[in-house]
């Protein structure tokens, strides 16, 4: 009886298979799973990350019967109201089982909205959540469950580091791309051969300097230019920083793309500009896409620069926010957690939206550069 | 094409627009360059941001330009600052290696004395700083105890011991205390400056039988290969060898050190005063702080003692000092800021051993743990810490000779000699 040669093959080329499935799904997981735990425990107090890292959210959830316990209003039980304006008694009140006696869930429950018998408590006395009027009972519910969430967001001040971290993503990868993609174009098609291979070696050196090396050199230099803790000064270091990757990919892709292009459009009367505009950038889609997404995430992810070299809150970005809730005294993991939530969830939508896009140009630049 | 050149166009006109105006302050405020100390989640930074709200909406006329980071972030930003020339007008210091040295090394250093008001501060609650007995910052509080040994009563209790007077009392919980799943003696051994800080700086004074023995090292009066400082090296070993202390601490960092003792899987934990607010409430109504017991080989004269500081705080800078407006601007500001209230409140949080402020009254409803410091504080006979002397690579050495003490790597003789010779490089 003869063996089917179908068989035979994929019987021999199951072991491959199996090894190559095995290494895809352990990588899955790999990049997978700390994503989920990530964003589930985000939703966990600080306690139940103290006791067991792993387990599922709980506290913040079933909160319908938490307990509170009414506090005096000291000085470090941060308003959110302004007094002057806002003139209605409250009860403050505070979890006794979430951050207790931090003054971390703290909710401020206007009196005139509370039943009689509520209303009188005083500090000391205690209450259970479903005392509470219901339209109460749920912005507590709410505020419980999003209390991460909002807590990073507010006393982190993520809001204007969001806005940072898009802003230099932004401009510094189109500055990189751009210029990037101009110099390559000089140093790939245009005829100083020698004065194109010393410039490139140059510019490839810049790419091994490392940020950590030229931090104070650089900080002294922005303070010289009064660019420290400047949105501009930001955008032009990581633009330096980025230049000679982009040149580099740039010059090699643009080089390998036919020179009868250019000189049928020289012919045709263009100049390089024209050139550049109406040839170069749009044939050069792949590397473009390439760069894009190194830099963009690069910028995006970055937190020595920015910690050194800004200094207010206006000037930096989501890394340092994210650093912002670790600290040696008090560390307030599910506040972390729920920044670095914030932090990811822009560059993950990114990639899910344009996927398609992102690994064609990847691919594209990798086989053509 | 057109439309991606005009995106550009408008990011040329829209970027530069960034670069400039965004540190001005109001036409007439004051602006005082300030690097403050804390974070997100922190007392420090939180209470920070709320005093500088409350004082710039009771001061118009001045703007609190402040640059909140915490440890090891704080350290090289003051590091870069001063380098670049970008001196700040007030920031956090103190007047040791670790806190005062990048200012002294600036020629940072400002004088207080003259601007301090005798009436608000006890003058004889802070220390002098500089050789002319100068004042170079207002300590948040008197002297900070690092070396504190915290012990859950109630657990201690559960296991049918009790506070233990010697080292031998110690040794003798293990047994117990591991067939309970509990570690004896919890330290956060993962951060390098915690064996130097929180727990050597209590022993060598103890076997040296003298509370200066670290400055005079540094002095060059006594050498760290001295059998003395070997030998407070030893204990080390020895702890863990008893099994006090547990060879795996190497591991363990500060808030995992805090989140053992809260969750009560220690009976003791070794850490600074400071770390007292941070203690779960329902363990610290338990919790009772001590100094280290007696140790084998300790000298009489150094029973019962804790190694302490001069406790950081802030200080005006030469730079902030030079100009009489910002100088009188950050002294108001101040002035806010070491104000009874907030004092009060540092102290209920654990923050502070006990005010500078003159004939404070201490409220009675202290949470019983800050009682407690407050009576170590008293009690205590205060030594040396030894980064408040030794800095540098010398220091670094030490922290992690102790750590490869734990872990065998090295023996007490070669981590004593390698902090000898760096010290006299």
């Amino acid at each position: 009886m003869r063996a089917n040669p179908a068989a035979a093959a994929r019987l021999k080329r199951l072991p491959g298979s199996i090894a190559s499935y095995t290494i895809f799904i352990a990588w899955t997981l790999i990049t997978l799973v700390p994503l989920l735990w990530m964003g589930y425990s985000s939703f966990k107090s600080n306690e139940e990350l103290t006791l067991d890292i792993y387990a599922l959210p709980k506290a913040l959830f079933d909160n319908r019967n938490d307990e509170y316990v009414v506090i005096p209003k000291t000085l470090n039980v941060i308003l959110p109201y302004d007094p002057e304006l806002d003139t209605r008694e409250r009860l403050i009140i505070e979890s006794t089982t979430i951050a207790p006696t931090r003054r971390m869930m703290v909710h401020f429950l206007v009196k005139d909205d509370l039943p009689a018998e509520l209303a009188g408590l005083q500090p000391g006395d205690k209450l259970l959540v479903s005392q509470l009027p219901r339209a109460m009972q749920k912005d507590i519910n709410r505020r419980t469950i999003w209390f991460n969430y909002s807590s990073a967001w507010n006393r982190g001040n993520l809001g204007s580091k969001f806005l940072n971290s898009i802003l230099y993503a932004g401009v510094s990868t189109t500055l990189i791309v751009l210029l990037g993609l101009m110099m390559g174009f000089a140093l790939g098609k245009m005829g100083y051969k020698k004065i194109s291979l010393i410039l490139a070696g140059l510019i490839g050196f810049g790419y091994l300097i490392s940020n950590n090396s030229v931090i104070i050199p650089l900080f002294l230099l922005l303070s010289k230019l009064k660019l420290t803790d400047t949105h501009l000064g930001m955008i032009l270091v990581y633009t330096a920083f980025g230049l000679p990757l982009s040149v580099m990919l740039s010059a090699q892709f643009i080089r390998g793309l036919p020179d009868s292009l250019i000189e049928s459009a020289f012919m045709d009367g263009a100049g390089y500009f024209r050139m550049f505009f109406s040839i170069i950038m749009p044939m050069s889609v792949p590397v473009v896409t390439t760069v894009a997404i190194i830099s963009a995430l690069g910028i995006w992810n970055e937190f020595l620069l920015v910690l050194v070299l800004a200094t207010s809150e206006l000037t930096k970005s989501l890394p340092v926010g994210v650093f912002s809730f670790s600290s040696l005294q008090s560390t307030q993991l599910g506040w972390q957690l729920a920044a670095l939530v914030i932090a990811v969830v822009p560059v993950m939508l990114v990639y899910f939206i344009f996927n398609k896009r992102l690994t064609q140009g990847v691919v594209a630049g990798a086989v053509k550069g | 094409m057109k439309r991606f050149i005009l995106v550009l166009m408008v990011l040329a006109l829209v970027v530069p627009a960034f670069a400039a105006g965004q540190k001005e302050a109001a036409p007439g405020q004051i602006v005082v360059k300030t690097m403050a100390y804390g974070d997100n989640s922190n007392p420090e930074g939180v209470n920070w941001v709320r005093i500088v709200d409350a004082f710039h909406k009771a001061n118009p006329g001045i703007k609190i330009d402040y640059e909140l980071l915490y440890d090891e972030a704080y350290h090289q930003k003051v590091a870069a600052r001063l380098a670049s020339g970008d001196v700040p007008h007030l920031a956090y210091m103190g007047a040791d290696a670790r806190w005062g040295a990048p200012w002294k090394e600036a020629s940072q250093q400002f004088d207080h004395r003259p601007f301090i008001d005798g009436k608000v501060f006890d003058l004889n609650l802070i220390p002098p700083m500089g050789p002319k007995n100068e004042i170079f910052v207002l300590p948040l509080g008197t002297s900070n105890i690092t070396t504190v040994l915290y012990m859950n009563e109630a657990l201690v209790k559960s296991l049918g011991f009790a506070e233990p007077k010697t080292y031998e009392d110690l040794v003798a919980m293990v047994p117990k205390a591991k067939a309970a799943g509990l570690e004896v003696v919890s330290i956060d051994g993962a951060d390098g400056w915690a064996w130097g800080s929180c727990y050597m700086s209590a022993i060598i004074a103890r076997l040296s039988g003298d509370a200066n023995w670290v400055s005079k090292a540094v002095a060059g009066q006594y050498k760290f290969t001295d059998q003395v400082f070997v030998d407070s090296l030893a204990m080390i070993t020895r702890m863990v060898k008893d099994g006090v202390i547990a060879e795996k601490s190497v591991l363990v960092d500060y808030g995992a050190n805090l989140s053992t003792f809260s969750n009560k899987k220690a009976l003791f934990v070794v850490q600074g005063q400071w770390a007292a607010g941070s203690i779960d409430p329902a363990v610290a109504d338990t919790t009772k702080m001590l100094a280290w017991p007696k140790l084998p080989g300790e000298k009489p004269a150094m029973a019962g003692s804790v190694a302490a500081a001069i406790q950081v705080g802030y200080g005006l800078t030469k730079a902030g000092a030079a100009d009489a407006k910002v100088r009188d601007a950050a002294l108001k500001f101040m002035m806010y800021f070491y104000s009874v209230e907030e004092t009060t409140l540092r102290l209920r949080e654990g923050a502070i051993v006990a005010p500078i402020l003159k004939n404070y009254q201490v409220p009675a409803d202290l949470p019983l743990i800050v009682k407690q410091k407050v009576s170590l504080a008293q009690s205590a006979k205060n030594t040396d810490v030894i980064d408040a002397f030794l800095g540098g690579a010398a220091n670094d050495a030490l922290n992690a000779g102790m750590q490869k003490i734990v872990t065998g790597a090295a023996t007490p003789a070669q981590v004593a000699a390698e902090v000898e010779k760096l010290l006299r490089k």
